[in-house]
């Protein structure tokens, strides 16, 4: 992988260094920048696309913090998933197993799982994010 | 090669290759040769990002570079961009030699838990005669997992599409 550090005035008032990796395949950009949070100060995000991955800092990256970016490219998969895929897995999984059926062969508990899925999806579109998730 | 501002000819004087060469000549090579450059996008991977601040969409191949005579220059960027959903927006602006065409959050914007057309051309004016760097930057809304997509002639199932940047001195 190659590490190419640009510093760029990229806003009238503020400035973004990127750090470049010449990584290619699928990316799962939100466990990637989460894990990138934990390593880092000043992510301000990560893009991909056919020149590889950029990690955006907000300030100039230290020879110590490229090893580190580098360090966790080498270490992501791309099937991890945060918190809020993970709850959107299973948001799709709990559709799937009910979709199957028609309304009148859904038992009680089936149909409090669509309950909770109309709920959810109402959240969703009045705030963009689902609801916390409860346990079963 | 420069625009000379045309002579005003006056009867009887005589008319030389130099004159015909220099107003009519190198004055019609300066209208047909607009300085211009485009890109049209067909890669091997689409665009996406979480950055919330303006970045380069690509620093290699949306970065145009042109060398004007000073009139305004068009700059057109079309594309297909999915967002995630309510309340999370891809923005887009055009950095000029450093400097942002639009500021603040860009000059347009695309939000809506599906795939909408994002487009725009824009006259520039002001700039110097010389050379000039004009780059597509965007940003996101911030949530790491509501990030927005530029499809990008990647292949993706119903999604192979090609955006296209371009810049057009007038």
């Amino acid at each position: 992988m190659n590490d190419i550090v640009g510093m760029k005035t990229s806003d009238k008032v503020s400035k973004v260094w990127d750090v470049h990796v010449d990584r290619k395949g699928i990316v799962n950009l939100a466990a990637l920048e989460n894990a990138l949070r934990a390593e880092l100060k000043d992510v301000v995000g990560v893009s991909t696309g056919p020149c590889g991955v950029r990690v955006h800092l907000g300030h100039e990256p230290t020879p110590e913090e490229i090893k580190l970016v580098r360090g966790v490219l080498q270490k992501h998969r791309d099937n991890a998933q945060t918190a809020e895929q993970q709850a959107f897995q299973a948001r799709r999984e709990r559709i799937a197993a009910i979709s199957s059926k028609p309304w009148d062969a859904l038992t009680a508990a089936e149909r409090e799982q669509v309950l909770r899925l109309l709920y959810e999806q109402f959240i969703y579109q009045e705030t963009g994010k689902l609801p916390p998730q409860t346990a079963g | 090669m420069a625009w000379t501002t045309p002579r005003t000819w006056v009867t009887g004087e005589l008319v030389t290759a130099s004159m015909m060469n220099t107003h009519i000549r190198d004055n019609l090579n300066v209208l047909r040769n607009h300085a211009s450059a485009s890109y049209t996008c067909d890669e091997p991977a689409d665009y996406q990002t979480t950055s919330t601040t303006f970045v380069d969409v690509d620093s290699t191949n949306l970065s145009l570079t042109i060398t004007t005579t000073g009139n305004p220059v068009l700059v057109h960027f079309d594309g297909t961009v999915w967002s995630y959903g309510t309340g999370y927006y891809a923005y887009f602006d055009v950095d000029i030699d450093g400097s942002r065409l639009g500021g603040d959050d860009g000059l347009v914007q695309q939000s809506g838990n599906t795939v909408i057309p994002v487009s725009f051309t824009r006259l520039v004016t002001g700039l110097s005669a010389g050379s000039h760097t004009f780059k597509l930057q965007w940003k996101s809304d911030g949530n790491a997992t509501y990030h927005p997509t530029l499809y990008a002639g990647a292949g993706t199932t119903k999604h192979d599409v090609h955006p296209q940047f371009w810049v057009w001195e007038t």
